[in-house]
């Protein structure tokens, strides 16, 4: 026994909360049912009945003065006998506090549906984003009404501040009453399928064992069968690749993860914003330095950059810090002196190159900077309740819950940086099945040319940064140096890996500009530098 | 009801977590422990597996108190079942040396940077790109010896014997050597021709190469490709694509079993 089914209706006063309360009713999704309506605020509308009485409707208004809490709604429920109860909560109230109280009394919360007017939603917002904020983040359903009054601007205005709340909210645009009822019977607003085991998740989760089902058949027919006939080794090379790459890369990113959160709890803003220079050559000094000092890879480095820029230090000298720190990364050094005994003069190179790269990238924003935010809000920045997300950076409290604090945070960063790691490696894992090497080197035979292919090939390979100097080694044999340099130099930089990372803690438009600028100085660089040095 | 009330409150976005860490740090300090990390990954980086794994647990800790939290409307993001496969994969297909070309890494590897460093102000460094001056520097490596004017290669020197008959071949030209490896076979090499070959990891198993000596032997025709086999014969001079390279005149060779250690390191 789970309680009895309850929607809720949120939004503000005059949003038409009521009227949705009044097209569910006619829809007839509710007939044959004993309704009780209880209405915490009193609007333009009313309820009305409808004509033909299949529905044994009770309606019960709470007092202005009165609140809502769960001994007023247990004495409701048990004088009505109800079967279904809407509730249409009070809009100028934070609506928290008794979605809290009734989760924890005789009901089963069926639905939250937050009912918003688009003419004046921007205008509530900015008045008391608060409770707004609240009620996005705790409703299921986000009904947009008046859509057709406003224009296109305004339409993705709304939507745009319900997304930042909530990334994944289901969002629905009402512009006639009629609508109401084909959303009813789509099953927005009332669940229609009742039974507990088919709300989405668990069809996830169903899925999710179909596929652990298939593969496990898979594995057993590819098993049993004669291993001549089938050629299994490709599949058994990728989950080689696969998975050995994710094994090298998760402590990695797991260090950087966790540095970043460190950073988010502990170092205030003032005191990061004083540590890097205002003097713009300076800061750029300081973003490499850092990068020594702070031992990350590629991926490792992609979370912390993204947390300086949260913590004000200036766009060009976050980038240079994600570009150069995984190649002045002592770790890399060393791999690069241990690949190429004897010749330190090409751990030098990689470095200077690495590092003129970096700093050209980071002057290219300095010069062609972006308006507005580069890294992507996340939805704990608003409901974060470590108590140290706050914008003041106010601290709290004893040293465990700061532990407790830092790990958190790493989880969620591991969580949704890990997703584009796992994309990320899947596609070099492919690229290296798929392709053999020596189309690779079949390609790069010319000076210039193999600057170009080496380049597109640390970009496709997405070799860890402390390891590829080994691969780029395996090159020298069939590569001219030129195109081992380059591959060791952009490898570091840019890769699908940290590309996919980067989409994930920073905005489209940001990736694609550093991915290009970069891209484009790079090989000018590399060819010019190259050819100097080794033509 | 309560129990029922209960498990409605679950966090399944958290559940999701926790079961994902739990699991990648099980499985961690499973293969870790049993062998199986050594596969994936150099030795030296399985202790940082082990640390990562209980990083997980510990973080799995802190999320058990968020468990009962925001239960009613948390979801599971589409893309987080990315995390999903991965765990398949390394539970359920074996990890393999993925036999890359042979000829990337080997075929006078030093030869070809030799060329290249002429060219170059640095000639003085590459024409002794070593062992000796190279792997030497950092980590304490015991000398190469000939064991009664035999050379015998085996796991830890692999690498830099390799390098070292390279490097020199006029010095060891008709010396006796031994060493355990798979046969490698490619259709460019003649009818007498295979390689004595081990996998190199150098890191993980994304950049695994095949390392070997050439070797000569009139029935190579029926060896079975990637069998193991204790190979003893005499380094002889030969070419490889118009280029010197060192080759085994095999005087005997015995089936053997795969050794524990699949891989050789570089460092």
């Amino acid at each position: 026994m789970r309680g009895i089914d309850t929607v809720i209706f949120t939004g503000f006063l005059g949003a038409g909360k009521t009227t949705v309360i009044n097209g569910l009713l006619k829809s007839g999704i509710c007939n044959g049912k004993k309704l009780l309506i209880i209405l915490c605020e009193q609007g333009e509308q009313e309820i009305i009945y409808p004509n033909n009485m299949q529905i044994e409707l009770v309606v019960e208004e709470i007092q202005k003065d009165e609140n809502l809490s769960s001994h007023i709604l247990k004495e409701m429920i048990s004088k009505h006998k109800s079967d279904l109860i809407i509730v249409e909560l009070n809009g100028m109230k934070n609506p928290k506090l008794i979605i809290d109280e009734m989760e924890n009394s005789d009901i089963h919360i069926a639905r939250i549906v937050n009912v918003v007017d688009a003419r004046m939603y921007e205008f509530f917002a900015g008045l008391s984003s608060e409770i707004t904020n609240e009620q996005i983040a705790c409703s299921d359903v986000n009904l947009i009404n008046f859509i057709d009054k406003v224009d296109q601007y305004k339409q993705n205005a709304v939507s745009e501040i319900i997304r930042l709340v909530d990334s994944d909210a289901t969002i629905i645009e009402l512009s006639q009453d009629e609508d109401i009822v084909s959303i009813a019977y789509k099953g927005f607003i009332l669940p229609l399928k009742r039974s507990g085991f088919r709300s989405k998740t668990s069809d996830k989760i169903l899925a999710l064992f179909m596929i652990f089902v298939m593969i496990y058949i898979g594995v057993a027919v590819v098993g049993s069968a004669d291993f001549r006939s089938i050629d299994f080794t490709r599949v058994q090379n990728f989950s080689t690749i696969f998975v050995s790459l994710l094994m090298q890369a998760f402590p990695f990113l797991m260090a950087g993860t966790i540095i970043s959160a460190v950073i988010q709890v502990f170092v205030s803003e003032e005191r990061f914003v004083r540590l890097f220079p205002k003097n713009k050559l300076l800061s750029f000094g300081t973003a490499i330095l850092s990068g020594f000092f702070l031992p990350l890879c590629d991926c490792a480095v992609v979370p912390v950059a993204a947390r300086l820029i949260k913590k004000g230090v200036p766009v060009p000298a976050a980038v240079t810090f994600m570009l150069a720190s995984p190649i002045v990364n002592p770790i890399t050094i060393a791999a690069t002196l241990y690949a190429f005994p004897g010749q330190a003069s090409i751990a030098f190179y990689r470095v200077c190159i690495g590092v003129t790269l970096a700093l050209a990238v980071g002057i290219m924003w300095l010069f062609f900077p972006e308006d507005g935010k580069v890294t992507l809000e996340k939805k704990w920045n608003f409901f974060c309740d470590c108590g140290f997300c706050e914008a003041d950076g106010s601290q709290a409290t004893g040293k465990t819950n700061r532990l407790g604090a830092v790990l958190r945070h790493s989880a969620d960063e591991f969580f949704s940086v890990g997703r584009f790691l796992i994309f990320g490696s899947a596609i070099s894992s492919l690229v290296q099945v798929v392709f053999p090497k020596e189309w690779l080197i079949g390609l790069a035979g010319g000076y210039l040319s193999s600057v170009a292919v080496m380049m597109l090939a640390a970009f496709l390979m997405s070799v860890c940064s402390t390891a590829d100097a080994f691969i780029a080694r395996s090159f020298a044999t069939v590569v001219p140096m030129q195109g081992v340099m380059s591959f060791m130099v952009l490898g570091p930089l840019l890769d699908i890996k940290n590309v996919l990372m980067m989409s994930g803690c920073f905005t489209k438009r940001f990736v694609i500009k550093t991915a290009f600028i970069t891209m484009g100085i790079g090989f000018a660089i590399l060819v010019i530098v190259t050819n100097i040095i080794y033509g | 009801m309560k129990m029922n009330g209960l498990l409605y409150k679950i966090n399944k976005a958290v559940l999701f977590k926790i079961s994902i860490m739990l699991l990648f740090a099980g499985y961690f300090l499973v293969a870790s422990f049993n062998g199986k990390a050594k596969l994936y990954i150099h030795p030296k980086l399985v202790p940082m597996l082990v640390i990562c794994a209980f990083v997980f647990i510990a973080i799995s800790f802190v999320l058990l108190k968020d468990l009962f939290k925001d239960g009613r409307k948390a979801k599971i993001n589409f893309s987080m079942l990315i995390f999903i496969p991965p765990l398949l994969m390394a539970l359920l297909i074996p990890a393999k040396p993925v036999a890359n070309n042979y000829s990337e890494y080997n075929s006078s590897n030093q030869d070809t940077l030799q060329e290249q460093g002429d060219q170059t102000d640095t000639t003085d460094d590459m024409s002794d790109i070593g062992y000796d001056d190279g792997s030497g520097e950092e980590t304490e490596v015991p000398q190469l010896q000939l064991k009664d004017n035999k050379i015998v290669l085996d796991d830890n020197n692999f690498v830099r014997w390799m390098d070292e008959i390279y490097n020199n071949l006029s010095k060891y030209d008709g010396k006796e050597i031994e060493l355990t490896g798979f046969v490698y076979l490619d259709k460019r090499f003649k009818k007498d021709e295979f390689v004595a070959a081990r996998s190199l990891m150098a890191c993980c198993a994304a950049d695994t190469q095949v390392i070997g000596l050439m070797c000569k032997y009139e029935g190579t025709s029926s060896l079975k490709k990637d069998s193991w086999y204790k190979f003893s014969g005499k380094i002889v001079k030969d070419t490889y694509e118009g280029k010197p390279m060192p080759a085994i005149k095999i005087t005997n060779m015995v089936s053997t079993s795969k050794p524990k250690d699949e891989y050789v390191y570089p460092y």
